[in-house]
């Protein structure tokens, strides 16, 4: 397990001051999804209102 | 994944970093398949046989042909087939995570097949991901680029913005230099789910490490 980039922690951060948020997860995109999307993607994905 | 001619399982035979580091001095790009019916009929069948019932949420069926393949093994199956529920979660990364996440929870405390169908189905409409790109070389190769082609050709310094809307890749809008772009990326994110709550967020990187240490 890796520790999770400083810009990642930095987005959630930011975003749990602005958003009731209960869970985060940090993840590393697998092979097959680094080959679609490229090097230096970075995203956010969300569960919300349920 | 098949890269030069060897077949990998993702995350099983090849992990992300090694992934990164070959891809630096790759002469040839890794092309990619999806789970393949035996192996999807395999495992489907030795839940069955424990006695399970089997809730398959997979990634978009306009993003992968994974979906075809549980489909074609259900299929396969005859009537033990009927013990296997297959669904399009409509999106991949935590997106489709939370959703199996959701439904795999409710399962544990009691929840009955058809009412973690019902989340499943509920839980798909709450979920969404907003993503940045370096380049839209790799989705354009890889035929995954979707609505994000209008932003071909875009200066190597403008990095696109792009959802998941409908099962698929979109793309909405361009922003100068990165740490802008992931500025953008939360804004989209808080504008989106606003009022709606409680609130469940995953990061998704692909060997951005540098990009990091440039955290403002």
């Amino acid at each position: 397990m890796q520790t999770p980039p400083k810009m990642q922690k930095k987005l959630l951060e930011r975003a749990s001051k602005e958003l009731n948020m209960v869970e985060s997860v940090f993840t590393e995109a697998s092979p097959v999804i680094a080959n679609h999307a490229g090097p230096g993607t970075v995203g956010l994905a969300y569960m919300a209102g349920m | 994944m098949i890269w030069d001619d060897q077949t990998y399982r993702d995350g099983v035979d090849i992990q992300s970093a090694e992934f990164f580091a070959r891809l630096k001095t790759a002469k040839t790009m890794a092309t990619t398949s999806q789970v393949s019916v035996a192996d999807m009929h395999s495992i489907f069948q030795g839940l069955v046989e424990k006695e399970y019932e089997v809730l398959g949420i997979f990634i978009s069926s306009k993003l992968s042909w994974t979906i075809q393949s549980a489909m074609q093994a259900k299929e396969l199956m005859g009537n033990t087939g009927e013990k296997v529920t297959v669904l399009d979660s409509n999106a991949t990364a935590m997106a489709m995570g939370f959703q199996i996440l959701s439904v795999a929870r409710a399962s544990q405390e009691g929840a009955n097949l058809n009412d973690c169908i019902a989340l499943a189905e509920k839980a798909r409409e709450h979920t969404g991901v907003f993503f940045a790109v370096d380049t839209l070389e790799f989705l354009h190769r890889g035929g995954r680029i979707g609505g994000a082609q209008r932003f071909l050709g875009t200066l190597l310094n403008i990095k696109p913005i792009l959802a998941l809307q409908d099962g698929k890749v979109e793309g909405l809008e361009r922003i100068h230099t990165k740490t802008k772009a992931h500025d953008r990326i939360l804004e989209l994110i808080v504008e989106n789910i606003r009022g709606k709550t409680p609130v469940r967020l995953g990061t998704l990187h692909a060997n951005a490490p540098e990009d990091a240490k440039k955290t403002p």
